[in-house]
């Protein structure tokens, strides 16, 4: 078949996956969701020899609560059938360790968490602070501080995740996660300042027992700080797990379930968790026991990665910094200067009537740089920037801003979330520090019933307006005159450069 | 208005039926049509076809979902439209982008017929049907609705390197299951 064909095909799919995905999309950018579940990863049990407490990992030492979702199946059901349930464990440590008693106060937490109204978000600092955490205001930046003090434990340092992942070895100091040189086709991977990392891959082997390439999702958490990434397993799934002694001498749990299967190691100072999954996707995994520790054998369980120090940090900065650079430079709208982004935005849009777009610049947020807006029909539909000598888009959504007055821009539609059964009518008041846009006030129109306006942080009611009201706030936002903008063909500027 | 209500205008031939399609689907159906067309002309033009094409379905139709009833109109349309106009094959916008990736799984020969194209539009069903989420949601938000990759990770929250794996993974999990079926 061809691509467009499958593209096709796409919308063919079962429409509950498309609403699915809709409620994804609603979600504000910002955020992210309340709890990160990782692709299974195995459970390994070890006994602590020579210490007055023993350890015994095992799935149930490692459980610090369930969820329970809703659970759809079959092309023609729209209801939900039931719900799973979701045993959410720790990949930090065992019943009794300090990592799994902050893992399993944080899962708490974020079970029973409820925004407040008058919560206050994280400042850009915090941001970056927080950043590897799903955390995203102070109450939530508080409760884990509180956490993390109680129980001796750290944040994350510093991340780096567009740096090659042999780079990423070579600054750990550490040859690589596998005992042998298979292929190893590297996907993805990212590591912290900390020495913790993580990689997603796929590497074939030779002369193993597993016939099949191996797609790996790995992760090595140092025990010295707190990571808030959880793994999922189906309750009622029916798995083997036994312990397994490695071929480099190291303890491992293996957990073999119906599709995934699992190596985990509980070290002295860090967790070692991995996923495998069958290739021969989505039919039942079919792994023997035997093939699973043949691919345990596969993995090096002796590295010991080092945190980084300034200088390496430094670094990994620029390794980063080049890759973003490489990645920037492909992308054609980002230029050195705005009639280099007028031509290439001209010809990204071949359909479009060239008469219908024009532009004009101004210094948006006084900081002495003008800004390019673009227009389509006298609406606003992208904002660019100049920054560091080359462009960059950051304002504009795909729906026409109306500009206003004292450069408020209002963006006003209408949607029906899926699924459900109300309407909503959205204003959204936005303008703009720098390169942020941020809202200055939120309206919802409930059902077409009730005009609200939201707090534009948590977007919870805070009162009630009339039709009435509304109006009269809207009136506040008179429309920009846009002849006082001295706007231009688009195309003019394109053909200037 | 629900649902309910919006199909019995189309059923009693109430041409409130489409304003009031307009009033609840409009932005939704324009997002679609605008990530695959990139411009406003053609996308309204999308949407503004789409209600003439709810308007003639229902009845005898009633869907179930009618939100994804029109969108799949919408996307429909919209794929139409940009197959018979665009001039070369890198046009402007994500869908391009996404046909490239699609690449990867596909055999580049066009389906002989139509048993064909049903069975390619089972076998991606089955597939989708078991991925696991997010994974699920990320496909269909990439090439469903062709949203572009840094929307993606936005809306997951994740980095656009995770989603961007995370797509690459699922792709070569599609293709397997193709070659599986034989229909590469």
């Amino acid at each position: 078949m061809t691509a467009f064909e499958l593209m096709e095909a796409m919308g063919e799919i079962n429409g509950t996956y498309v609403a699915a995905a809709q409620r994804y999309r609603e979600r504000p950018a910002r955020r992210r969701p309340p709890l990160r579940l990782l692709l299974v990863a195995a459970i390994l049990a070890l006994l602590l020899t020579g210490c007055a407490v023993v350890y015994a990992l095992r799935l149930e030492t490692m459980k610090v609560g369930q969820m329970k979702f809703p659970q759809s199946q079959g092309f023609e059901t729209l209801a939900s059938q039931g719900t799973v349930t979701l045993d959410i464990l720790s990949l930090q440590g065992i019943q009794g360790s300090p990592n799994y008693n902050a893992a399993r106060e944080w899962f708490d937490f974020q079970q029973s968490y409820q925004q407040q109204l008058g919560v206050q978000p994280l400042t850009e600092e915090e941001e970056t602070r927080y950043i590897s955490y799903a955390c995203y205001d102070r109450a939530m930046a508080d409760r884990l501080d509180e956490i993390l003090a109680k129980y001796g434990l750290e944040l994350h340092g510093e991340w780096f995740h567009e740096v090659d992942m042999k780079d990423a070895y070579a600054l750990l100091e550490i040859p690589g996660i596998l005992r042998t040189e298979p292929l190893e086709e590297y996907s993805g991977g990212m590591f912290f300042q900390d020495g913790s990392f993580r990689v997603e891959g796929a590497f074939t082997p030779a002369d193993c027992p597993w016939p099949h390439p191996v797609s790996f999702s790995y992760l090595y958490t140092m025990k010295h700080v707190f990571d808030d990434v959880f793994q999922s397993m189906n309750a009622d799934a029916v798995v083997d797990e036994w312990t397994y002694q490695t071929a480099d001498g190291s303890q491992v749990l293996l957990v073999l379930g119906e599709k995934r299967a699992h190596i985990y190691a509980d070290q002295t100072e860090a967790f070692v968790s991995i996923s495998i999954t069958n290739n021969d996707y989505p039919t039942p995994f079919a792994m023997e026991k035997s093939e699973l520790e043949a691919v345990a054998d596969l993995f090096d369980f002796t590295i010991r990665p080092k945190p980084l120090d300034e200088a390496e940090a430094d670094t990994a900065r620029r390794l980063q910094e080049t890759a973003i650079q490489a990645r920037m430079e492909e992308d054609p709208m980002v230029v050195d200067s705005y009639g280099a982004y007028a031509k290439n935005y001209l010809s990204h849009r071949p359909m479009t009537e060239p008469r219908k777009l024009e532009y004009a610049v101004r210094d948006m947020n006084g900081d002495g740089t003008e800004e390019l807006v673009i227009f389509y029909e006298r609406q606003v539909s992208d904002i660019v920037t100049m920054e560091n000598g080359k462009t960059r888009w950051f304002g504009g959504n795909g729906r026409p801003w109306v500009w206003c007055e004292g450069d408020f821009f209002i963006d006003r539609f209408s949607f029906g979330e899926c699924g459900e059964d109300y309407h909503d009518e959205v204003i959204i008041i936005r303008r703009f520090e720098g390169i942020k846009k941020f809202v200055v006030r939120q309206f919802r129109h409930y059902d077409s019933v009730q005009w609200k306006e939201e707090d534009p942080f948590t977007s919870l009611p805070i009162a009630d307006l009339s039709d009435e009201k509304i109006e009269q706030i809207m009136a506040d936002y008179p429309p920009l005159d846009l002849d006082t903008l001295n706007l231009k063909p688009l195309e003019a500027l394109a053909n200037a450069q | 208005m629900d649902d309910t209500q919006i199909m019995d205008l189309y059923w009693s031939r109430n041409e409130s039926a489409v304003s009031e399609t307009a009033a609840k689907y409009g932005g939704y159906c324009y997002s679609i049509a605008y990530n695959i067309l990139t411009n406003n002309e053609d996308a309204e033009e999308s949407v503004n076809d789409t209600y003439l094409a709810a308007w003639n379905a229902m009845p005898p139709r009633r869907p179930k979902l009618l939100s994804t009833f029109l969108g799949k109109i919408t996307r429909n349309l919209s794929l139409d439209r940009w197959r018979s106009r665009r001039r070369d094959k890198r046009g402007g916008g994500e869908l391009p982008l996404a046909l490239e990736e699609l690449g990867e799984c596909a055999s580049g020969e066009c389906l002989e017929d139509v048993y064909a194209r049903k069975e390619l539009a089972r076998c991606l069903n089955r597939f989708v049907a078991a991925l696991p989420e997010p994974e699920r949601s990320v496909f269909v938000c990439r090439y469903w609705y062709v949203d572009s990759l840094k929307e993606v990770a936005a809306r997951f929250g994740f980095t656009e390197a995770k989603t961007a794996t995370m797509l690459l993974r699922t792709r070569k999990k599609l293709h397997a299951e193709f070659e599986k079926e034989g229909l590469l």
